[in-house]
């Protein structure tokens, strides 16, 4: 049940002050995150007119329509502006669903638990880090999950990437061409571990080391020329310093370690994407800077149901748009009624193709959805939408992905570089060729995975 | 430790692994490349078809000796040629080969997995007579009749012509599980179990390892051996010899310890380097040389080679330190009786020589030769002379040591002559077709000692500013030291020359952006530095002699050699552009081009070229190689 006692523009408002004061405070018609930590779902925080499509476009566009050409333009101030063009030029569609209440679909439920025992413990240290009350490594969670500042909704998306101690994603990639057909096709997966931030029994620090922050490894299983290429990412605490990157490469056989400041690079002929690019939040976040918020309030975007698809071969995603109507994956948005638009700047790299960056963070959850880049004269580069959201199809079916409950997990990432036309689609599936399935919290892949010897053994 | 001994192990940690077997999927992919090379430096000097000396006409010596029989004064030092019965060839395409490769993938269980490579590689010669020779089977020069090969007798009062030469090392293979033709081969260089249960890792089966980070310098990278068959050492530098290692049964594993250091062993069945077929056109033997391998082959096949390292890192510093006890892949080379069994007809089982119609056929080609080979070919005469096993033999045929000669005659006149000189004279006394054999074919044997290398390497990375120079530049340094290392003597004797070596790269190496609109680029700079050999493990006492004539070398106190390599990839990596120089210090270079296109993920192009140059003096490592000049494709198709 949504409240309508507050007029269409109460939101606005609400955002705008926000917004022109510099301090946020998440929640319109009560706090957000004191909702959430006790347990409650979201009807009573946010006022109608930002809780469905009917509120936001004034009954145009319904819960459960589809967004297309010809209603788009209801929705231009409230989507990303490569979406919106995706959808108005180049015949994009995308499916629509009711507003998320529930935080458990937000979140892996380890995470937000995290998040709600650990709430108000995280603050900087001296260099910018995030750390504990007691100067520890953090715990676990949001460190800021009621986020005051730009930084502090920044820390939230970098701090932990997938939201659990363990993640290992299966991925099926197409890259295409700007006629929309496939250039390249690749299988690799995308390990992660949480070194620090640990949610799990184990407590909240891998091998009760403090000073580093993650590992991640990449590796391709298709095609064949680059089947066993494994980069190894060894993410130090301190978000000032590079990851250490050791990579396995067939034409070499053998680990080498690479320098790993170039983040703004394709590692393969074909993806519009860049390590940079993962998660919003590729980098340590202390190489960028300026950060700044730009814009507050109800955006459109993918969350919660509605993008898992388990009924298609491998959880493939059906496609839709762009000139042979397979350029996107076919999604579904919610209305979102809380988005942080945060705008940074890459400091850290001086020949960055990139001037800027906007990030949408789902204030519910602090998790972004969509990013965009802009070239260095300030012209739209590219998007980075990833598609977050729980594993229930669009017909509502749940597919019990996760300790027995739906899963939370990104679901797909749609690239497009406007400039180009190129367009890489990576979207999470089953399984992949190698064998390798798509599984979470399995302390044993940093041993399969995450090391030297790991990638080295992959690396056929 | 034997082979059966390696077996049985490997057998105990498959069945200890692979108890679990449950749901097992498969992945399979290939590729089908067509490689092709043309030659724009003209013929391979290595052999009789591209010898610098066919139709050349040479000096005739012999009146050198009339110090020791003044009979031999009278004979002139005309000119004469010796070898225009040759039909001298210079190919344009030196390969022209299709290759197919399957990887089978298998994962048993989520701790256990195989896999499988099968590679099959043919060569289309396109010029006919490269077609009579056997390129990868097991034939030798068996081929009565079309092989050009050589052939000992040339009939007359020696007989029939007769072909008689020891087939190729171990039937023609060059790794364990092969399977070759004359002018094809298939292999598996994978097909392995991967075990891994927590921090321990096992690898049981035939497999390539590879250590050490260097680009063309193999320094850490000392446990397995070249196949050079395919494409010689000229093929992508950047891919750094991972086509050519040869892969070996082996057991190898680690186990990474809670400090996060970790412990890698190995233990595998020697397998020798393969150099290119003789007479082909990346010959690097001459092909007036026969190379008894089998026998050596036969007594170290069954060796173990040994290796451990131990790798972590203290404070910014990734470091490692290595064992390796190996048998020596690359081998030493020394004299050899000819053993024909042809005493009868005057080929005398205990020369290291026998006539051959397409042997060495003066004493200016053997000058020459030997010193293009780095061997010194006043003191090669003299040990195939007086060394014991071709002593008795030479003493009956009337050799005798140049050196102890000159010693003696100058002993009672001194400076009436020189070790060179009397070289010079006896070897055109021999080659003469009417006083001596004609010309002759060389014996040598290959022989695999053993030897424990000691290893450290060190990588650190320099956290400059963004845009600087030292912004995440790595230095790297390799260092190896092996004590009583054997190489091949250059006078070919039976003692090898045995010291200690040390052996250094030290590497910068870098990404670095110059543009913001391209990818960044990758730049590498390596010093190499070496005690004894030079980077083909060539003894450099040999170094040093006149490019034209050759002679006693001077020898060189140590090999520098300098490594540059840049590879700029263009927006979206679809084109790259790559450069490598490989620099010897003593004036030899290579300069390898290429451009990389993959438009597609089923289809790649790659062209490069190999500009190789030497200034002379045969004291660089590009010498022997000089006329390899190339470009060469190579268009790949993936399933």
């Amino acid at each position: 049940m949504h409240i309508k006692k507050f007029d269409s523009n109460y939101s606005r408002r609400f955002f705008m002050k926000q917004v022109a004061s510099g301090a946020l405070a998440t929640g319109v018609l009560a706090p957000l995150w004191p909702t959430i930590a006790m347990g409650r779902t979201l009807e009573n925080v946010y006022p109608d007119e930002i809780s469905s499509f009917e509120g936001l476009t004034k009954g145009k566009i319904n819960n459960g329509d589809v967004i297309d050409a010809n209603n788009v333009d209801h929705l231009k101030d409230y989507m990303d502006e490569v979406a919106f063009m995706q959808v108005k030029e180049m015949s994009r569609e995308i499916d629509t669903h009711a507003t998320t209440t529930d935080p458990g679909y937000l979140s892996p439920p380890d995470y937000l638990s995290a998040s709600v025992k650990n709430t108000g413990r995280g603050t900087f240290n001296a260099e910018g880090n995030v750390v504990t009350d007691d100067g520890s490594a953090w715990l676990g969670g949001n460190p800021f999950p009621d986020a005051k500042t730009g930084r502090e909704a920044f820390a939230n998306i970098t701090m932990s990437w997938g939201r659990y101690d363990n993640t290992f994603y299966a991925i099926q990639e197409d890259d295409l061409n700007p006629d929309g057909t496939t250039a390249y096709s690749y299988d690799f997966a995308w390990i992660e571990m949480q070194a620090t931030g640990r949610t799990g029994d184990g407590g909240p620090y891998f091998k009760d080391k403090q000073d580093m922050i993650r590992y991640q490894t990449v590796f391709f299983s298709s095609p064949q020329d680059v089947k066993g290429t494994a980069f190894l990412s060894s993410w130090p605490y301190d978000q000032r310093k590079f990851p250490e990157l050791q990579g396995y490469l067939p034409a070499f056989k053998r680990v080498r370690r690479f320098p790993t400041n170039q983040r703004f690079e394709p590692l393969l002929p074909g993806p519009t994407w860049y390590l940079s690019d993962a998660w919003g939040a590729g980098d340590p976040w202390l190489t960028w800077g300026n950060f700044k918020i730009v814009h507050r309030g109800p955006m459109v975007g993918p969350a919660g149901a509605g993008n898992f698809n388990s009924k298609g071969d491998n959880w493939k995603r059906e496609r839709t748009g762009g000139p042979l109507g397979t350029s996107f994956f076919r999604s579904s948005y919610e209305v979102i009624p809380d988005v942080i638009v945060i705008e940074c700047e890459p400091v850290g790299y001086p020949r960055a193709p990139i001037s800027k960056r906007r990030v949408y963070i789902d204030a519910r959850t602090m998790v972004t959805y969509t990013s965009v880049n802009y070239d260095r004269q300030g012209k739209v580069f590219k998007n980075f939408e990833h598609g977050n959201g729980v594993s229930i199809d669009k017909d509502g079916k749940l597919t019990k992905a996760y300790k027995g409950g739906p899963l939370w997990s990104w679901n797909f990432v749609i690239v497009h570089d406007v400039q180009t036309g190129r367009i890489s689609l990576p979207q999470l599936v089953e399984s992949m060729s190698g064998g390798y399935k798509t599984h979470y919290d399995d302390a044993a892949d940093y041993d399969r995975y995450l090391t030297k010897s790991a990638i080295r053994r992959l690396g056929a | 430790m034997k082979k059966s001994t390696l077996t049985f192990a490997a057998l105990g940690v498959v069945l200890s692994g692979g108890a679990a077997i449950a749901e097992t999927s498969l992945s399979v992919t290939g590729m089908f490349r067509q490689e092709m090379a043309f030659n724009t430096g003209g013929a391979n000097q290595h052999t009789h078809w591209g010898s610098p000396f066919n139709g050349r006409e040479t000096t005739n010596h012999i009146n050198n000796l009339s110090v020791v029989d003044p009979s031999f004064g009278a004979i002139s030092n005309d000119s004469y040629t010796s070898r225009d019965y040759i039909q001298e060839r210079e190919p344009d395409w030196t390969q022209f080969a299709s290759r197919i490769e399957f990887d089978v993938q298998a994962k048993f269980t989520s701790n256990l997995s195989g896999y499988m490579k099968l590679r099959g590689y043919k060569e289309f010669s396109q010029h006919d007579f490269f077609k009579a020779y056997d390129h990868f089977g097991d034939k030798g020069t068996e081929k009565l009749g079309v092989n050009p090969e050589p052939t000992i007798f040339a009939g007359g009062l020696l007989g029939p012509t007769k072909t008689i030469r020891n087939g190729a090392l171990d039937d023609g293979r060059g790794s364990a599980i092969e399977y070759v033709g004359e002018d094809y081969m298939v292999d598996l260089p994978a097909l392995y179990l991967d075990y891994n249960n927590g921090p321990l890792w096992l690898r049981v089966g035939n497999q390539q390892i590879a250590w050490g980070e260097a680009l063309f310098f193999r320094v850490a990278d000392g446990v397995q051996g070249l196949d050079l068959r395919r494409h010689s050492v000229l093929g992508v530098a950047a891919e750094e010899y991972s086509d050519s290692r040869i892969p070996s049964l082996a057991i190898r594993g680690s186990y990474r310890f809670d400090n996060d250091w970790e412990l890698e062993a190995y233990a595998q069945q020697f397998r020798p380097s393969i150099l290119p077929r003789n007479g082909g056109p990346y010959s690097l033997v001459a092909e007036a040389f026969t190379v008894y391998e089998e026998p050596g082959f036969d007594q170290d096949k069954n060796d173990i080679d040994f290796g451990a390292r131990y790798s972590g890192q203290i404070g910014d510093f990734d470091i490692s330190f290595s064992a390796i006890a190996r048998t020596a892949p690359d081998g030493t080379y020394r004299w050899a009786r000819n053993d024909l069994g042809e005493d009868a007809k005057g080929i005398l089982s205990g020369l290291a020589f026998a006539p051959d119609p397409l042997g060495t056929a003066s004493a200016d080609e053997w000058f020459w030769g030997a010193s293009w080979l780095r061997f010194n070919p006043v003191t090669t005469l003299d040990t195939s002379i007086t060394d014991a096993p071709f002593a008795a033999d030479a003493a009956t045929a009337g050799a005798f040591s140049p050196t102890a000669v000159a010693g003696v005659v100058n002993g009672a006149a001194p400076g009436t002559t020189t070790p060179t000189l009397l070289a010079k004279g006896e070897l055109d006394l021999f080659f003469n077709p009417s006083l001596g054999f004609g010309p002759l074919r060389g014996y040598l044997h290959r022989d695999y000692d053993e030897e424990v290398i000691y290893g450290a390497n060190m990588k650190y990375v320099f956290m400059g500013a963004p845009d600087s120079f030292t912004d995440q530049l790595i230095f790297g340094v390799e260092a190896t030291y092996t004590p009583d290392r054997n190489f091949t003597n250059p006078s070919l004797s039976q003692q090898k020359i045995v010291e200690d070596e040390f052996t250094s790269v030290v590497s910068l190496e870098k990404y670095h952006k110059f543009s913001s609109k391209f990818p960044a680029t990758y730049i590498v700079a390596q010093w190499m530095h070496k005690t004894e050999s030079d980077m083909f493990g060539r003894h450099l006492s040999g170094n040093g002699s006149d490019e034209q004539t050759g002679g006693v070398p001077t020898g060189d106190s140590e090999f520098n050699a300098v490594a540059f390599a840049v590879q700029q990839p263009f927006p979206n990596l679809i084109w790259r552009a790559d450069l490598s120089v490989l620099y010897d210090l003593e004036g030899g270079v290579l300069v390898q081009p290429g451009v990389k296109w993959r438009p597609r993920d089923d289809f790649q192009f790659d062209l490069y070229a190999n500009i190789l140059d030497s200034d002379g003096g045969n004291d660089d490592i590009m010498g022997t190689l000089e006329t390899q000049d190339e470009i060469f494709a190579r268009i790949s198709y993936y399933f």
